[in-house]
């Protein structure tokens, strides 16, 4: 969706970042800038970039190319010691209410005494290539972002919460502010600025790591290329775009020993 | 592996039982029309009395309907939007367009059936402002009622792919959903018919006690069918992955054991079935209504059992 390149998948992911250098309009547009076609000034750059839009053969000028960036972050839970800075963070960049949470840590004891380990699971929205909210919006208040951010017209939504019952990872929820669909938007509002995520830069542990997938010289994409990644759910298809590293089974597993569950409105508010 | 969840964060219940009664009600209304119609296709003059209260109660009925789906709305203010908008890949944005069409063919199916005897109330006159009043009222019923069916079978198939879409929740991601609610909203209208049926046929009910007999053998059948699918769904979800197995375990031993094992399938089918095929009650029009009003219950707990019961196996 947004794009005509098929997103690799986690298992061929090298060989095909390998394709995408070699195949990727970067390094054609890399070597027509050695040119000195990019040394035109501001105003042609602009012009190059509304006339892109319209005629392929200028489509690889790299304005173009920066379009087509494929947000994505990779958390390596190694790293990660469940301090939730990153929950706490997102709630003041975003102020989220009271009882529900874009950006959360769900941690796990797993084994028994005395070979025991406490591990942590950052959670956020996937925004999934192929996301199941947006598939199920009957308005089209939930969309696809061309940079690859699941994100919401919040105008638009009228509450019904199917994207909610459609998302296999409980990402979403309802604001009770201002009543309608929520969740995390991989800070696309700092992301336009060249900034990183709030949970990002907050994580003390340096476990995240965010950028866009399709620049071979990112760090994101580098880690996806030479890390063993895992997703949440592979087998749903979804297709996340949060990435881990050291993805232990047991946080895999639905609800890695018996979960809390979802709860009646009542319960928690 | 052993260990716990030391700490998650709660995550609400997405849709609730104004959902449930939703699917309910407009079961209701297209399990009557089913029955409101048949006139129209088999000749059944005995069942034209059915027929009559059936073609009644599946206007009113989905007229309330809409009724939760909006009230559940976070923006109701917002409701006409799934009009102004759409998806082709929700199952909601196309139910905006079913309901309003599904609806007007049976206003008018009920209207053109009872026009002749509507002379001189204000209903006529409306027709009659309406320019309904002109034509073969026969032969419009039976256009609107045809036209209907098709919209009746799309109502219960959309609802069923509300649910059996998502794949998130694997109580709900199977292909039986759709032809589950098809059955259950056949059985529940009939039931529903049947009660309104004996309650209001005052004098004339002893002279019809054969009919509800009859009737209650054949919301027996359907019973059966319905009682061999959803068995057949839970002894395959009980052997498929683990989230279906998961999902089977809450029916069947879980948390929603006694609302699936004892009022949806107890109460709500076998008990009925009791009564509907014992030749000694079953000819008594209040063992009738009380099989009824018992297939109501079941198939209302069976939309908590789905609704509810499909989100309360952990995601997360």
């Amino acid at each position: 969706m947004g794009s005509d390149e098929k997103r690799p998948t986690v298992g061929d992911q090298s060989v095909d970042l390998v394709k995408q250098v070699t195949d990727h309009p970067t390094t054609r547009a890399g070597l027509l800038k050695a040119l000195g076609l990019a040394t035109a000034g501001l105003a042609a750059a602009g012009l190059v970039e509304r006339l892109g839009r319209a005629v392929p053969a200028l489509a690889e000028s790299p304005e173009q190319v920066k379009t087509k960036e494929r947000l994505a972050m990779v958390i390596d839970l190694r790293k990660c010691i469940g301090c939730s800075g990153c929950s706490v963070a997102c709630k003041q960049e975003f102020e989220v209410p009271l009882g529900v949470f874009r950006s959360w840590v769900k941690v796990v004891e797993k084994g028994t005494y005395p070979n025991v380990r406490k591990v942590a699971l950052p959670r956020l929205c996937n925004h999934c290539d192929n996301p199941p909210c947006v598939e199920v919006c009957p308005v089209g208040a939930s969309y696809k972002a061309d940079n690859g951010a699941v994100l919401i017209h919040y105008d638009k939504c009228i509450g019904c919460k199917y994207c909610m019952a459609a998302c296999p990872f409980d990402a979403r929820f309802i604001n009770p502010d201002t009543k309608t669909a929520d969740k995390c938007t991989f800070c696309v509002h700092r992301a336009e600025k060249g900034e990183q995520p709030a949970c990002v830069t907050t994580c003390m542990a340096k476990a995240r790591t965010f950028g866009d997938l399709n620049d071979p010289t990112s760090e994101v994409a580098k880690l996806v290329a030479t890390q063993p990644v895992q997703v949440l759910k592979p087998a749903l298809g979804t297709e996340p775009q949060v990435y881990y590293i050291g993805l232990d089974e047991f946080l895999q597993s639905e609800n890695g020993a018996g979960g809390f569950g979802h709860f009646g409105k009542g319960d928690w508010k | 592996m052993n260990g716990q969840v030391i700490y998650n964060v709660p995550h609400a219940i997405a849709l609730g039982w104004p959902i449930a009664v939703y699917f309910f009600v407009t079961g209701l209304s297209a399990g009557a029309f089913f029955l409101a119609v048949l006139p129209q296709l088999i000749a059944l003059p005995a069942y034209k009395r059915l027929a009559r209260v059936a073609a009644i109660l599946a206007p009113i009925l989905l007229m309330v309907a809409p009724i939760f789906l909006v009230l559940d709305l976070e923006q109701p203010a917002r409701f006409y939007r799934v009009l102004l908008y759409r998806n082709p890949t929700s199952p909601i944005s196309y139910g905006a367009y079913l309901l309003p069409l599904y609806g007007i063919c049976t206003v008018l199916y009920a209207y053109f059936l009872f026009r002749d005897e509507l002379h001189g109330t204000w209903l006529y006159k409306l027709g009659g402002a309406l320019g309904l009043n002109k034509a073969n009222a026969d032969k419009l019923a039976r256009i609107f009622g045809l036209t209907a069916i098709p919209f009746a079978f799309a109502l219960e198939g959309y609802t069923g792919f509300i649910l059996g879409i998502v794949r998130a929740h694997e109580l709900w991601n199977t292909a039986m959903m759709p032809v589950l609610f098809l059955t259950s909203a056949i059985i529940s209208g009939m039931a529903l018919v049947m009660l309104i049926s004996i309650l209001t046929d005052g004098k004339q009910a002893r002279g019809n006690r054969q009919l509800y007999t009859n009737l209650g053998q054949v919301l027996g059948g359907v019973i059966i069918l319905e009682l061999f699918m959803v068995a057949g769904e839970i002894l395959v979800m009980s052997s498929g992955q683990a989230g279906a197995r998961e999902a089977a375990h809450l029916l069947l031993s879980g948390a929603m054991a006694p609302w699936f094992l004892g009022v949806e399938i107890g109460l709500g089918g076998l008990v009925p079935l009791a009564i509907v095929f014992n030749r000694r009650i079953a000819n008594r029009l209040g063992w009738q209504a009380l099989a009824s009003v018992l297939v109501l219950i079941g198939v209302l707990a069976m939309r908590f059992v789905l609704v509810i019961g499909g989100q309360m196996i952990p995601l997360s």
